[in-house]
């Protein structure tokens, strides 16, 4: 009966290890031969992985309030995003189901943000003229204040948005190189 | 019998170990690569867990160079970001203090006369720090992108 049981614990080791290696794939099973280099179809598959990168992956590169979008190694600005900007990034991004749901994290807190700092920005510069022509009105420190709150509660959306946008990126080029 | 057996599961066992730390390569982008994070703070976190891995601080050398060493054209870019970020803080920094005390003085009856160049001189602060801060930003974009992109050669 102990054999019995034996046998049939070591079997179970023995096939559980060969499940594992088929279920990680080709690519990991042939990486290394016996000395550690990779092998030729690891090499290859890295290579080609490498090359995908290169020419697909994308990176974006802030521009005084906006960030274009730039893809490959060449550097190719594929578009525009930010302060009302309509470069429709998803639809760049729709391959990655993840990066697809940052994208549209992006937009959303990017759009809240762009109009609000925007308002709050022209509150500030009335407020200013305003004081600067010597007007003696009760509402200047409000235009100011209100304001200054506009700019910082949009310029808070607007850095959650280059953060939803940093991580679509990601995402994005991550699937790439699963693809 | 008993020798058999812990032979057969150590084999397995072993299998089962070098299958984990080769299934390491295929994820390597999931481990190893880094993102930039803008909130709250400027920071790199790696890997889909999102681990900080380096706090990039305004007022110190930051070292995302040694973070990124490995891979050469990101190391270069970062050194573009090292050379730019502290400055341009620095100067937009400056530029928005000089602001702020212009919003000061304005409200003060009558005006000094220093009021009159702060506005110029802020605003050429903030632009010329914003600048650098631009220089900076692209530096550790390419150097993020340069660093995950070696992560598959």
């Amino acid at each position: 009966m102990k054999l019995r049981i034996m046998l049939a614990l070591a079997i179970t080791a023995l096939t559980a290890g060969s499940l594992a290696a088929q279920t990680t794939g080709h690519a990991s099973a042939t990486t290394r031969d016996q000395n550690g280099s990779p092998t030729l179809p690891a090499q290859s598959a890295t290579k080609d992985s490498a090359q995908v990168y290169d020419s697909q992956a994308l990176r974006f590169e802030s521009r005084w309030g906006s960030a274009d979008i730039i893809r490959g190694a060449k550097g190719e600005v594929i578009g525009t995003v930010g302060w009302f900007r309509e470069f429709d990034l998803e639809k760049v991004l729709q391959s990655s189901p993840h990066a697809l749901t940052e994208a549209h994290d992006f937009r959303v807190n990017n759009f809240r943000g762009s109009l609000v700092t925007a308002i709050g920005a022209s509150l500030v510069t009335i407020g200013i003229v305003v004081a600067a022509n010597n007007s003696n009105n009760a509402s200047t420190p409000i235009l100011i204040i209100a304001g200054a709150g506009g700019i910082g509660w949009g310029l808070q959306h607007l850095n959650k948005s280059y953060a939803a946008l940093s991580r679509a990126v990601w995402w994005y080029n991550r699937d790439l190189s699963n693809h | 019998m008993r020798g058999l057996f812990i032979a057969c599961l150590l084999t397995g066992l072993a299998t089962m170990g070098v299958t984990i730390e080769s299934g390491g390569q295929v994820t390597a982008y999931d481990e190893g690569a880094l993102r930039v994070d803008a909130a709250p703070g400027l920071r790199i976190v790696r890997g889909v867990r999102d681990s900080v891995v380096l706090n990039l601080s305004e007022f110190r050398r930051t070292g995302l160079a040694d973070l990124v060493a490995s891979s050469p054209n990101a190391r270069a870019e970062a050194e573009v970001f090292e050379k730019n970020y502290r400055p341009g803080s620095l100067y937009a920094g400056a530029g928005i203090a000089l602001f702020g005390l212009n919003l000061g003085l304005s409200s003060m009856q009558p005006r000094p006369g220093i009021a009159g160049w702060l506005i110029p001189v802020s605003v050429g602060l903030i632009v010329y720090g914003g600048y650098r801060l631009q220089l900076a930003y692209r530096g550790l974009q390419k150097a993020v992108w340069w660093y995950n992109r070696d992560l598959k050669s």
